[in-house]
């Protein structure tokens, strides 16, 4: 849906005047590099010279207000509005496949209060996360939401796409950490959730707005929890010689409800491709990271405890420099040319589920990717990041270092894989997704998911946003 | 003089291409902080040049407009990981651009005054012929001869107090730097291969540098235009020189009492490993403690707006970077910056706006014992 003609010069002249001329561009620069994020499917478009979906403007509001006013042009010309942080999703969340606005964040990027007496930190949307970090590293503080996207991801982001980062073991995902929120409802409503998040006034209401993607209005400021830099951190690497050991290992530590900061665990596959690139470790079997941190009269008993459940496993103690290479380095795996890139094929295909289920569903899933799709040599590699006290999340993926050079074949091929990979996540106990979001790539699979559930939802949707502006064609929502 | 082989703009299509979709130095660009374009980002570059070889987007005013917006800190390399050498592809895209004759007005504007006087200021004052001989040479460059002259009489009275008379090289001619940044090799090359004759024909055997660009240019960017600096000629930033001067003795250093302060990392000091350390010692030695620090500081400085000619091709952004480095100056509580480096004394006093910004090389001569 591009604008034209006198509409298309309305809504122009309407945007300028909501947020200033300065702050609204209609520039050929500008438009190509909104036309993908971290997504392997808009990154391969554009590769590929295919015609890349673009808006018809960029906008840059300053305040929840200029938002509001944004948000009120859209919905009176019906032109779609797609939120932009840092364009660090992964699953074409932020492509504006149907043109319209986007709306970037980044110049509400505004550090309003940090607390030391309650441990909290009240910021703008557009924050980038590793900023955020640096400043309260000033102050002895951290926000335990250690994503590998900190570098660009924004606040709003990390809440939109219901993130998550490398120690959430032990201080859990963002909605964890999110305490309460100013958000631009789709009319240009402006409100705020409840200051805090426990509390018995009725259901998480709020919770709507964490993980949903830009579709149900826009995340303005919010209030995390915070914590104060660890005292000491604990390091161990070990090898097990094979994943179900390595699992155990792990399921026996989070029921011992200790709490350990990270728990990596590298399938074979893995620590035998990407720990030895990255890392520089030649390894053979399941690598596993333990960290504690806290203070040191805390987590050193406790890491105790979990080297000897991994020891009485098998697990082969390597000493902490394995673990500690891999906590200086965690963020490299993501750096050119160490990350993924075009030309091949990859995905991150990750869920979550109970412990009962993982085993199954990972052995379930190798086996449909790289035997389904074996005529392209499919690798499928996965670590175990993020567990929790019932279960744990697989970061899997898949990668086809050969995939067809045509644009369509590619998709066509992109999408078979995928819904082949998220049916067996979702016939295994598994979810489409952990801490991704399900953006443009898994939207079409949210009714497979959710069921009869699903037209629920979509009533939900509609009456926080009936005209149907706010980032439509993601998380299953339509135009 | 020996010449090396150049990397081109083809040399790096496998940059662009990596970088075009990796997100993961765009929080330490200073100029996205201002901006807050996706466009000028590392990313939004690489993008940008990749899309034009792609031929989905053109070198037109916007296009090139938007690749004369990177302020060349090299802050992304700096972050890098994997030491990705975005910045000097982007010049080399820059010199691309020039090559094709798209480059802004603003650029031929440069261009024409660097032919004609050798920086982009003015005509050489004929009295900077030294005739001092000496094996230690001070390299002025064009922006102390122009914009801050007091900080090579400075210079010479802190090398003079070690016991050094130097002979001043250079001045009032750019080091080559500002057209390589600008894409403008062919005239790049003419004044480093002037600057370096002149090295030669002086006979010293060290060369100290007033800013931290010069110096980079010296060490590092002369290699990139394809020359070979002489080998034998040792070059060093002035602070990094003076820093163990006074650890060891040699130059002694009254304590100064003033209000709290904040130190400003040179633009281009990511270049020069030892600097930070260098330049906050010497803070300490004249204050008699550290610098208040802002957050955007050593590894993940900020530069002032004075790099990569942002002055001359894009002011409004060189402003703003200015402005944005002084506020973070405020946010500290601080009233004094200090800096060791003559373009950015001049380029951030322009808009202190009630901060003081001061030359650290002028504040320690004043202060030699």
């Amino acid at each position: 849906m591009q604008l034209r003609g006198l509409e298309y010069d309305m809504v122009l002249s309407e945007l300028a005047d909501a947020v200033g001329e300065e702050h609204v561009s209609t520039r050929a620069s500008d438009k190509l590099v909104y036309a993908t994020d971290w997504s392997w499917m808009p990154q391969m478009w554009l590769d590929r010279g295919e015609e890349a979906p673009s808006p018809d403007f960029i906008v840059h509001p300053g305040s929840a207000e200029e938002i509001a006013r944004v948000l009120q042009i859209a919905n009176t010309y019906r032109v779609p509005v797609v939120t932009w942080g840092g364009g660090s999703g992964t699953q074409g969340g932020a492509i504006p496949i149907f043109g319209g606005i986007v709306l970037d964040v980044k110049r509400l990027d505004k550090i309003i209060n940090i607390s030391e007496q309650s441990l909290t930190v009240t910021a703008q949307a557009g924050v980038i996360g590793e900023v955020l970090e640096y400043t309260l590293n000033e102050r002895g503080l951290t926000m335990p939401n250690y994503a590998a996207s900190a570098n660009c991801a924004t606040l709003g982001g990390y809440i939109a796409a219901r993130g998550s980062g490398v120690i959430s073991t032990k201080y859990g995902k963002v909605e964890d950490l999110v305490m309460s929120m100013q958000v631009v409802l789709p009319d240009g409503t402006i409100i705020r959730t409840p200051p805090v998040p426990k509390h018995a006034s009725g259901p998480p209401y709020a919770g709507l707005f964490v993980g949903s993607e830009g579709t149900f209005g826009v995340i303005t400021e919010a209030t995390f929890q915070i914590e104060r830099l660890p005292e000491t951190r604990l390091f161990r690497g070990i090898l097990f010689e094979d994943l179900h050991n390595a699992l155990e290992a792990g399921r026996q530590i989070m029921l011992a409800r200790l709490q350990p900061t990270v728990l990596r665990l590298y399938d074979e596959a893995s620590t035998t491709s990407l720990v030895k690139r990255v890392l520089n470790l030649d390894l053979k079997g399941a690598f596993l990271n333990v960290i504690f941190d806290g203070f040191e009269d805390i987590a050193t008993p406790q890491f105790n405890r979990a080297l000897k459940i991994c020891a009485d496993l098998g697990g082969r103690d390597l000493g902490e420099h394995s673990a500690k290479e891999w906590w200086e380095h965690r963020y490299d795996f993501y750096y050119p040319p160490l990350g993924l890139s075009l030309p091949k094929m990859y995905g991150t295909l990750e869920t979550v589920t109970t412990f009962d289920h993982i085993e199954p569903l990972y052995w379930a899933k190798k086996k449909a990717i790289e035997e389904g799709f074996a005529e392209w040599n499919t690798h499928y590699i996965a670590h175990f990041s993020h567990w929790f006290p019932w279960g744990v999340m697989v970061y899997d993926r898949f990668i086809i270092d050969n995939p067809p050079q045509d644009a369509h074949e590619a998709l066509k091929l992109h999408n078979r894989l995928w819904n082949v990979a998220l049916r067996t996540s979702l016939a295994h106990g598994g979810v489409l997704n952990e801490h991704h979001g399900v953006g443009l790539k898994l939207g079409r699979m949210m009714r497979e998911q959710y069921g009869p559930a699903f037209p629920l939802i979509e009533g939900i949707k509609r009456v926080f946003d009936p005209r149907g502006i706010m980032n439509p064609g993601k998380q299953g929502f339509s135009l | 003089m020996n010449t090396l082989p150049v990397k081109t703009f083809q040399d790096y299509i496998p940059i662009y291409d990596g970088d075009r979709y990796c997100l993961m130095c765009r929080h330490v660009c200073p100029v996205e902080r201002v901006t807050k374009r996706e466009a000028t980002t590392p990313h939004g570059w690489a993008l940008l040049i990749a899309s034009v070889i792609r031929g989905s987007l053109q070198w037109d005013a916007d296009t090139v407009d938007t690749l004369y917006q990177c302020s060349d800190c090299a802050s992304c390399q700096a972050n890098c990981a994997t030491d990705r050498p975005l910045p000097a592809a982007l010049k080399a895209a820059r010199a691309e651009v020039v090559r094709l004759g798209k480059q802004p007005a603003s650029v031929n504007e440069i261009d024409r005054k660097l032919r004609e006087w050798g920086n982009p200021y003015g005509s050489l004052p004929a009295s900077t012929v030294s005739q001092v001989r000496s094996d230690v040479g001070l390299y002025v460059g064009a922006t102390a001869q122009f914009l801050r002259p007091q900080a090579i009489t400075a210079a010479q009275k802190l090398l003079g107090a070690t016991g050094i008379q130097s002979v001043v090289l250079g001045a009032g001619r750019s080091s080559g730097y500002l057209p390589y940044a600008l894409g403008l090799w062919d005239v790049a090359r003419d004044l480093a291969r002037q600057t370096m004759d002149e090295i030669v024909s002086s006979g010293v055997r060290e060369v100290i540098t007033l800013t931290a660009e010069d110096a980079h240019a010296l060490k590092h960017v002369y290699y990139e235009l394809g020359l070979m600096p002489p080998r034998e000629v040792r070059v060093i930033q002035i602070a990094e020189y003076l820093a163990p001067q006074v650890a060891q003795g040699q130059l002694k250093i009254r304590p100064l009492e003033m209000q709290a302060a904040t130190y400003h990392d040179p633009c281009h000091a990511l270049a020069l490993p030892d600097h930070a350390s260098a330049a906050r010692q010497l803070i300490i030695a004249l204050t008699g403690r550290a610098p208040r620090e802002m957050l955007w500081r050593e590894k993940r400085a900020a530069p002032c707006g004075a790099t990569g000619g942002l002055e001359f091709t894009q002011p409004w952004l060189a402003t703003a970077m200015a402005k944005k480095r002084l506020d973070g100056a405020r946010e500290i509580g601080v009233g004094i910056v200090l800096t060791d480096d003559p373009h950015c004394v001049s380029h951030l006093a322009q808009h202190a706006d009630g901060l003081r910004v001061q030359n650290l090389i002028e504040m320690l001569a004043e202060q030699v014992e």
